[in-house]
């Protein structure tokens, strides 16, 4: 017989998978219902693996043994997050995603670096207005929800769960230490999605369009608060009480593709954003590594404006703000 | 079904898969370097088969083992390579792009779409400086490679290769059919490394920045006018011989994120860019498929601008160039 050498890749893949801080040993005796001497002998090789417990596993953890073993040389595998309308709705997607960033929170070693395109995902949920629109705009206009096909926007239309889940994403990443990579260019999509909805009718009144807007404010004015601090804080709260657990970065030049590289205890886990909401995430090394030296490259590439550079950081929100101002100047 | 069934239904295949005077005992027994007796054991599960041998058989038969044993995956496979001084330099990187086009053209229909967070690649090799505009700045700024960082940006300093491996690129792209969705900020960051790079005196005068402003006129220009006519020519072609179709969208609510999904006659494949310019491919049907309806929604939220539409055309082209009319009158020149 030749070595595992598929045996191996398999065990590997499944390292990959693990949260970080499980025992692959444990994990493998717990799914095949065998000691963890047994399992310890399958993993080093010593004991070749049957079909049947190949497939357990490759059940367990949704590997693709042909993608496995035929693998070229450069792939990666990736879990994906997608939201659907009859498996996984919106409310699941915040739930999990609450549950993710609590569980980033609870390594004792963790960093978050946020390359972004747009407006950082959590920065959305300060206040209600806010929280109301993106949620209305990814419902009908990304998701396409039949049930938002032929409504207006209102105020009102987001449900007290969300809204609380929402918040409570934010207040669970402003707990966690975190590096954001902005450009001036990120808040653009914030503002063309209202613009979008004004020009198309969907406001159903003017004074929702200036609500909106001030809250995009508010939003922008209190962010600026967080980074003069260099913590991350919920409106009224005050920030003396918390760590200092935020580096922002004005970064000129590149415009980031909402990549989020999470490294708790050592292992990363980047975090590929698309279709404005899905992502996709992996803990491979080959891809992580570079994709987090990359970052780096960035972050020395940008200027630290958080608690330090009060000049840059004034120019930094004095160019957002007039972003907004102008558009509410035209209302 | 249970494992026994598998074992039988993978035989079952085998058998079919072999000429009907081919001894199946005997090659499985070759394969898995065992003996005839070892093999008939395993055919008529009295031994089970070890993972191993299950791969071994399925690879060389060709037998799909998710289907055998019906595993469904939420995984998906992407591959790529990661552009790095040492491995995978950037002429490595556009050959990858050249053998991926080259099999793209492999098939009778094809067609690219591209969701536009910046300019696509491939439209600037159409003039060499914005080539080799681009080409410094990746390796300077976004790769930061040391025997760059000290240097001055000189258009003559961009090799003649790279520049043929960029016409060869240009020439498989104009022959795939293409739809664009753009916003209007797609331009923006582009004009900022120019601005950047005027700031950081990285340019030896501001000469050299008029030059790029005035190639990503011409680029421009000729985009316009192929979004005009519905087609792809050469820049340089005056009767303008019409190449593979164009389309190109005008999307006011969404920036793209350049991701590419290419239609091939069965298949697609989905390009995603990472870390802002490394790419990765994946044939993962789940994936491709909600790619695909995504761009479709997109379109059908956007304003084709191409051949139609004149009006909003005009406008489209008309904000980017006065954006770059504003830069070329702030030069000292």
């Amino acid at each position: 017989m030749p070595d595992y050498q598929s045996q191996e890749f398999l065990f590997q893949r499944i390292k990959e998978l693990l949260p970080p801080h499980a025992s692959l040993v444990d994990a493998v005796a717990n799914i095949l219902h065998v000691s963890s001497d047994s399992a310890y002998r399958r993993i080093r090789g010593e004991t070749p693996l049957v079909l049947d417990e190949a497939r357990e596993l490759c059940q367990h953890f949704k590997i693709s043994l042909d993608q496995l073993l035929n693998v070229k040389e450069g792939s990666t595998l990736f879990q994906n997050v997608r939201i659907d309308l009859k498996n996984y709705s919106y409310e699941k997607f915040l739930t999990d995603l609450v549950k993710l960033v609590k569980y980033i929170g609870s390594f004792i070693h963790k960093e978050v670096i946020y390359l972004t395109k747009d407006m950082v995902l959590f920065h959305n949920f300060y206040y209600q207005p806010l929280i109301a629109f993106r949620y209305f705009f990814w419902m009908k206009t990304i998701i396409q929800h039949p049930d938002f096909r032929n409504r207006e926007f209102t105020l009102d239309c987001v449900s007290q769960e969300i809204e609380t889940l929402s918040r409570e994403l934010t207040m669970a990443y402003n707990a966690i230490p975190s590096a954001e990579i902005w450009n001036t260019e990120s808040i653009n999509a914030a503002i063309l999605q209202i613009e979008f909805y004004k020009d198309s009718g969907y406001f159903s009144s003017a004074n929702d369009i200036k609500t909106v807007y001030e809250a995009l404010e508010e939003t922008f004015v209190h962010l600026k608060q967080e980074v003069e601090h260099g913590c991350k804080f919920m409106p009224g709260e005050n920030p003396e009480s918390k760590k200092n657990n935020f580096k922002f970065f004005y970064n000129r030049v590149i415009l980031g593709d909402n990549t989020i590289m999470v490294v708790t205890d050592r292992i990363k886990t980047a975090y590929i954003n698309y279709d404005v909401l899905n992502y996709m995430y992996t803990r491979d090394e080959t891809f992580c590594d570079p994709c987090y030296i990359d970052m780096q490259n960035m972050m020395k590439k940008s200027t630290l404006i958080s608690e330090t550079g009060e000049k840059q950081r004034n120019i930094f929100f004095g160019i957002l703000m007039n972003k907004i101002k102008e558009r509410k100047k035209n209302l | 079904m249970n494992i026994n069934e598998i074992q039988q239904q993978l035989f079952h295949i085998i058998k079919n898969k072999m000429p009907q005077e081919a001894s199946v005992p005997d090659e499985v027994a070759k394969l898995l370097n065992i003996s005839s007796d070892s093999a008939y054991r395993r055919m008529r599960n009295e031994k089970q088969l070890s993972f191993e041998e299950v791969y071994i058989l399925a690879n060389h038969f060709k037998i799909s083992l998710d289907q055998l044993m019906s595993i469904s995956t939420g995984g998906m496979l992407f591959q790529g390579n990661i552009v790095n001084e040492k491995t995978y330099g950037f002429d490595q990187y556009l050959t990858g792009m050249l053998h991926t086009m080259a099999y793209f053209s492999s098939f009778k229909n094809k067609e690219i779409y591209y969701s536009c967070k910046d300019m696509p690649i491939f439209h600037h090799f159409y003039v060499r400086e914005i080539a080799a505009f681009k080409w410094f700045f990746w390796l300077k700024t976004y790769l930061q490679f040391p025997a760059f960082v000290k240097r001055k940006f000189k258009f003559s300093d961009y090799p003649d290769d790279l520049y043929k491996l960029d016409q060869q690129l240009l020439g498989m792209y104009n022959q795939l059919a293409s739809r664009e969705i753009w916003n209007i900020e797609s331009m923006t960051i582009f004009l900022r490394q120019i601005e950047f790079y005027r700031d950081a005196d990285v340019f030896e005068s501001d000469e050299d920045a008029l030059k790029l402003y005035e190639a990503l006129e011409k680029t421009w220009d000729h985009l316009e006018k192929q979004a005009a006519l519905g087609y792809k020519f050469k820049i340089d072609d005056p009767e303008q011989k019409p190449l593979a179709e164009y389309k190109m969208y005008f999307n006011e609510v969404l920036l793209g994120d350049n991701s590419i999904l290419v239609i091939t006659d069965n298949l697609k494949m989905a390009f995603m860019t990472h870390t802002t310019f490394n790419f990765m491919m994946t044939r993962d049907v789940a994936f491709t498929e909600n790619m695909y309806n995504h761009m479709q929604t997109q379109m059908k939220r956007s304003t084709l601008i191409s051949e139609v539409s004149e009006k909003e055309r005009s406008r489209f082209f008309r904000i980017i160039r006065e954006r770059i009319q504003k830069r070329k009158e702030a030069l000292e020149v």
